[in-house]
């Protein structure tokens, strides 16, 4: 996995802005670019490692445990359509900072959520924005083959969904492999999926870096992909992302795999508690720097999460 | 403390290890004729029967499946005092050459099927431990508009229940006429969760578009339109007729007066 990255109107820009503001506001101006991936033949992890643009940030005037409400707003409609969500809350305060809700309905004021936020304080701050689709990815790719190549997305629930490359017979790029109707498949914050293709080419996930922390929910039973979801190519210790403390010690294994094609393992950790990440084989410290784009394959004993933090802090 | 730490997490890691090694991968198979791919057909073009089993696995012995191959190809000859006769013989012989070169398809100890030992198949229209071409879809073939069975669906395979890079093949057998297919993308991977495609669109008919790749197409033929699905057609068991004329009343007659002339001279002598 190869990517070249650019960021227009990034940090100088940002920069440049804060300095020209004359007012006690923060203002900041969403960090924007690209990040093009190239996948070999056979079977590589990736993920999106940036999101779309925010449609609403602001704050909550109040909330039940499903719902959110800012009486000022006028949302326009944020789906879901066909069965897909197509928009998702993240909470970016209180005590379910970071958290990502599916947005299930909504009106012009009130939006309701598939998921808990009764602990989520009075009044959150949240954000809601656009997902990221598989359709989005691969809008602009090359090197896919129609009734050949497949996008895998492994679910909570231990399955996987499959998308089948048919460019010339869905709108979306994609049917349903079990009888090929047209399908698409969301890609979560942080998630990783597994392209399977007969020849190389790439893709491209563009949008908007992300500026808060993110939690990743993991799964046991499952197979959880996950990422740091963010567009640098700098590598940050295991041991630093914070994953390790929803783990279980001495049950939980974080996987690295080739990005050669093979998907074959190339280190798995073991979740040493006061330890640290360990060496699963030989039990030696853990020394992996882990990319921006990188997808972790995390096994667990029970279901928990991962506080991942922000991309890029303005 | 420390001990029983390091205890625990050696034992927790050899669990581990041995769990990613007991993962499964997802198998998709695509042989439905979508985006102008080919589409399996019987010898004379038309359209497998709807419940036809697409058979995916792997061969042992490959040197056995090629003899196979040869003698399938080689036909039969009937034979008989009239064509009539000849080609019921044929027929016969047909039958028997159908019936046991499926059986050796067929066998266990010679053919590993995925889908037999799929932990899970998704297909509509499907059957257990089966991959059926159990959809039917209009497709354009050579600017004619036709319904065509199709095989599509997913399996949950055990990768670890075969072996890594294992190559595959795909066969079919309608009842009378058989298709042998594979390519150099179906094996099985390396990693117990990639995803695999049995996809008929990796199937090419040779260099250049100029001749029926015959390490893909091992049974049968690619029919290459210029526009518009091709096709990948079931060998029929190609027969000959040898007529052996039975003798006529004269002829017998003839037969018995010469021998009636050679006792005499026999006799003077």
């Amino acid at each position: 996995m190869t990517n070249s990255i650019k960021i227009s109107s990034l940090l100088g820009l940002l920069i440049g802005l804060i300095g020209s503001v004359a007012n006690s506001q923060t203002v900041s101006t969403p960090v924007v670019g690209f990040n093009k991936f190239n996948f070999s033949a056979g079977n590589t992890a990736f993920t999106a490692t940036f999101t779309k643009p925010f449609v609403f940030s602001g704050v909550a005037t109040s909330k039940s445990s499903t719902w959110l409400t800012v009486s000022t707003a006028s949302f326009s409609s944020l789906g879901p359509v066909g069965g897909l969500p197509t928009h998702y809350v993240k909470i970016t305060s209180g005590p379910l900072n970071g958290f990502v809700f599916d947005v299930v309905s909504n009106t012009g004021t009130t939006i309701s959520v598939d998921g808990d936020l009764s602990t989520a304080g009075a009044t959150p701050a949240f954000v809601v924005r656009p997902h990221v689709m598989v359709s989005d990815l691969f809008s602009s790719s090359s090197g896919l083959t129609d009734g050949l190549d497949t996008i895998t997305v492994f679910n909570p629930d231990g399955t996987s969904s499959i998308l089948l490359r048919a460019a010339a017979d869905s709108s979306s790029g994609w049917v349903n492999p079990i009888d090929e109707s047209v399908a698409n498949a969301v890609i979560y914050p942080g998630q990783g999926f597994y392209i399977t293709a007969a020849t190389s080419g790439n893709f491209t996930s563009s949008g908007q870096v992300e500026t808060t922390q993110t939690v990743v929910p993991l799964y046991a039973g499952a197979i959880n992909l996950v990422s740091r979801a963010s567009p640098s190519g700098s590598g940050v210790q295991l041991g630093s992302l914070g994953l390790g403390s929803g783990l279980s010690p001495a049950l939980d294994t974080v996987e690295f795999v080739s990005n050669d094609g093979n998907l074959s393992s190339t280190a798995v950790y073991l979740w040493a508690g006061a330890d640290g990440f360990v060496n699963a084989v030989d039990e030696s410290p853990a020394n992996q720097n882990v990319a921006g784009g990188e997808v972790m394959n995390v096994t667990v004993a029970n279901s928990t999460r991962w506080i991942a933090p922000a991309p890029y802090t303005p | 403390m420390r001990k029983l730490v390091k205890l625990t997490t050696l034992s927790a890691a050899l669990c581990s290890l041995f769990a990613i090694q007991a993962r499964a991968g997802t198998v998709t198979i695509s042989a439905t004729g979508l985006s102008s791919s080919p589409i399996f057909v019987t010898s004379g073009l038309g359209s497998l029967t709807v419940g036809t089993e697409l058979n995916i696995g792997y061969f042992y012995d490959t040197s056995a499946l090629t003899s196979l191959i040869s003698t399938y190809k080689a036909g039969v000859e009937g034979i008989g005092n009239t064509l009539a006769a000849a080609q019921t013989d044929a027929a016969t012989k047909s039958g028997l050459l159908y019936s046991s070169t499926v059986g050796w398809l067929s066998n266990s100890s010679n053919f590993k099927s995925l889908p037999a030992a799929a932990n899970t198949i998704s297909q509509t229209g499907g059957a257990a431990g089966k991959l059926l071409f159990a959809s039917s879809a209009t497709r354009t073939v050579n600017g004619v508009s036709g319904t065509y069975a199709g095989a599509t669906g997913t399996m949950d395979v055990t990768y670890a229940n075969y072996g890594n890079s294992l190559p595959l093949w795909a066969w079919v057998a309608t009842g009378s006429q058989i298709t042998i297919v594979t390519d150099s993308t179906w094996v099985i991977p390396t990693s117990p969760t990639a995803g695999l495609t049995i996809g008929s669109a990796a199937l090419s008919n040779g260099a250049f578009g100029t001749a029926v790749n015959s390490n893909e197409i091992l049974l049968g033929s690619y029919v290459d339109y210029s526009s518009g699905s091709d096709l990948v057609a079931a060998a029929s068991i190609a027969e000959t007729y040898t007529v052996v004329p039975e003798p006529s009343t004269g002829a017998l007659m003839m037969i018995g007066a010469c021998g009636l002339v050679a006792l005499r001279r026999f006799r003077k002598v």
